[in-house]
């Protein structure tokens, strides 16, 4: 009895796991052949919409002064470019950066100081954007190196009326400091240049992430705003445009360069802080995604479904192997006969290997043949997120520690020359 | 050549190279290749064809090679079995595939029991010690510092299991394990092919270097695991079925994933057929 129980549990997350592993090849093989649907993008002349770019900033001294420069060299009417740095409660030199950027440039930079109030990007975002117009607000995270003609590319897309939110894709720049940061390279690449873009292609639902792009202002507001109760207000945000009727697009040609994480323990406490602001999207918006408002087609809300379970994952794939084990161990595991072997060796090399090819397919779209190599070593990287995911669910779920929601979890930076030591930096609240 | 005779179509054509040759001939010269954000791949029909075929092919010619392989596999084994100490001989059991085709499979036909109230205590101090290396391992060292906690863990779980099981309950004997470890290897060098077809052939890469990868990894392969068997066969007979399930569960099937992934990766770094020459 017990046996039967688990084949079915184990058949069931098995069938999960095969959903996302045809979603794997689906999208890779999309994105190889398919149809590339690109919103407006490179558009040189137009009569530009008023732009407010929004950088929330908690400590980060290190950083600001190149994402400041970076935009105020961007190729767009200086009239109608707002750059607001958002200094939240910074105990280092963060302050003193952005009013002297201000001071020295009173028509473009204006400040915004928050010096009390709940931590977090969304906190700080929620409390800035109403003392700020503009048609588009974008958001970009301060240790971001957009090129010059980024905000352009990235408010283009917003001439069309239907666009609620805008999505550009994240390359890491720092790839070559160590094993890490050459796996999230990988990573990345697979995730904005087959993912993302395969989910624009199809029409399904491709995830405004939040560090590089920006909403329309009128679909801010309609959706009632930031919500600082989140610690993925993107993802948050993504659904509630998407349930009110607004369309998410994601521009792979508008790039944005990023440091990623290059110590192990900054990695995890990232990967945890995603786990838990993802799965409080999946619980807020799930059932109303599931009850499909009627300008929603299905193949669009299962997709919503699946991205907003990509965390929930990383649990059910460790249950899956308790059960095996248990089930190995009972002897109920076969290691003969013919079926069965197939079934369990075609699931072995086809489902494992449904991310590698991914992964690959994006790396040689993008010419970076030589990174292929390190291929295997992926799995080391999948090992720990599939830990610290699952880390970060069960906590979410036995130990809920509401607090955590309104503290900002800060990236550790690296524009020294160091690999850092995955110290939390100017004790961040 | 007379002018006419490639026929008015074949001159337009030349033409038509000879001034998109000049055309592209610009100030720093070359084409300007495509943005990678719109980079994407035509896969001509022929080639889909042709990878089909070939897939289809390799796979097959793999199945029939699989017999004089495990021939092969059988002699080796003969051949190691005394060497490094295991005390048995080697057995074959035979799978017919749609009442058709007969497949023998070797395994190690040697006596691996329980575990010994030693074996018992050392396995447990060494899983031990992984946690504890685990622990004093940098953070640079985190994904082998998981691995090890979880290859500890599985450990744990085989240890707690035979410290309570009544004896002679575990269900696997080291004949059993080792035929369908083998078996199942058997079944993956036949599927490899095909999931090169479509996950490889269809890339812009020459022939050559697609069918020369096909047979390095099987090749590879080939060789490699029988060499694995004989090591968890050794290790089984010397530690007891105490260590098989790590072996399995770790080190079977999921090492001829890596294998495959290695040299996909490898593979898939070759430069497009054009570019190569």
């Amino acid at each position: 009895m017990i046996a039967i129980i688990l084949v079915t549990v184990l058949a069931l997350i098995v069938v999960v796991i095969l959903t996302y592993t045809v979603r794997h090849y689906f999208f890779t093989i999309n994105r190889m052949v398919g149809q590339h649907r690109q919103p407006y993008v490179d558009i040189g002349v137009a009569h530009w919409p008023m732009v407010t770019v929004f950088v929330p900033a908690h400590n980060e001294a290190l950083v600001i002064s190149g994402m400041l420069d970076a935009l105020l060299a961007q190729d767009y009417p200086v009239d109608r470019l707002r750059i607001v740095p958002i200094n939240d409660r910074s105990t280092d030199q963060t302050g003193e950066i952005v009013d002297d950027y201000a001071g020295r440039f009173p028509e473009r930079v204006t400040p915004f100081h928050r010096r009390e109030g709940e931590g977090g990007k969304a906190a700080a975002l929620r409390d800035a954007a109403p003392h700020f117009g503009g048609e588009v607000h974008l958001v970009f995270d301060a240790d971001y190196l957009p090129g010059r003609g980024l905000v352009k590319q990235l408010v283009a897309p917003f001439f069309d009326p239907e666009v609620g939110a805008v999505m550009g894709r994240v390359v890491p720049h720092n790839v070559s400091r160590s094993l890490l940061t050459r796996l999230l390279d990988l990573e990345r690449a697979g995730g904005y240049q087959v993912d993302q873009q395969a989910r624009m292609n199809l029409r399904l639902v491709p995830q405004y992430g939040g560090t590089v792009g920006g909403v329309r202002r009128s679909a801010l507001e309609a959706v009632g705003g930031w919500n600082p109760r989140t610690l993925a207000e993107d993802t948050d945000m993504t659904y509630r445009l998407l349930l009110a009727g607004w369309e998410v697009v994601y521009q792979n040609r508008s790039e944005c360069y990023e440091e990623v994480p290059e110590n192990w323990p900054t990695r995890i406490r990232q990967i945890m802080r995603w786990t838990t602001g993802h799965n409080q999207a999946l619980r807020s918006h799930a059932w109303p995604l599931l009850k499909r408002p009627s300008h929603l087609r299905r193949w669009l809300v299962l997709d919503g479904l699946l991205l907003l379970g990509v965390f929930a994952v990383g649990p059910l794939l460790l249950l899956g192997w308790a059960i095996a084990i248990a089930l190995l161990f009972m002897g109920v595991m076969p290691l003969q006969g013919f079926v069965a072997l197939l079934a369990i060796t075609a699931y072995g090399t086809l489902g494992n290997f449904a991310a590698f090819f991914e992964v690959a397919t994006a790396a040689r779209l993008d010419g970076t043949l030589r990174r292929i190599r390190i291929l295997p070593f992926l799995i080391f990287g999948f090992l720990v997120s599939l830990i610290s995911v699952s880390r970060a669910t069960l906590r979410q779920v036995f130990l809920p520690r509401p607090k955590e929601v309104r503290a900002w979890d800060k990236t550790e930076r690296y524009r020294a020359d160091t690999n850092g030591n995955g110290a939390t930096p100017g004790g961040a609240r | 050549m007379s002018a006419g005779s490639g026929g008015t179509g074949g001159a337009i054509t030349r033409r038509e190279t000879r001034l998109a040759d000049l055309r592209r001939r610009g100030v720093r010269g070359g084409i300007i290749p495509r943005h990678r954000a719109m980079a994407g791949m035509a896969i001509p029909r022929r080639r889909i064809l042709t990878a089909t075929t070939v897939a289809l092919a390799t796979a097959s010619a793999m199945f029939f090679a699989l017999s004089p392989l495990a021939e092969l596999w059988a002699r080796t084994f003969e051949a190691l079995v005394g060497p490094v100490g295991i005390a048995g001989g080697i057995g074959e059991r035979y799978t017919t595939f749609f009442g058709v085709h007969t497949l023998p499979t070797p395994y190690f036909d040697a006596i691996a029991g329980d575990p010994s109230a030693v074996t018992w205590r050392v396995v447990a101090a060494i899983t031990v010690g992984l946690v504890l290396l685990s622990l004093v391992l940098p953070h640079r060292f985190t994904p082998l510092r998981y691995f090890l906690r979880f290859l500890a863990l599985l450990q744990s779980v085989s240890l707690a299991y035979f410290a309570l099981a009544p004896a002679g309950s575990f269900p696997y004997t080291l004949a059993s394990y080792t035929g369908g470890l083998l078996a199942a290897a058997q079944v993956v060098l036949v599927l490899l092919p095909l999931l090169l077809g479509f996950t490889y052939y269809v890339f812009d890469i020459g022939w050559g270097r697609k069918l020369l990868l096909t047979a390095l990894l099987l090749g590879h392969l080939a060789v490699f695991i029988p060499l694995q068997v004989t090591v968890h066969a050794w290790l089984i007979v010397h530690g007891s079925l105490l260590v098989l399930p790590p072996l399995f569960l770790v080190f079977g099937l999921l090492l001829h994933v890596m294998v495959f992934v290695s040299f996909y990766g490898w593979g898939m770094s070759w430069p497009a057929a054009r570019r190569a020459g």
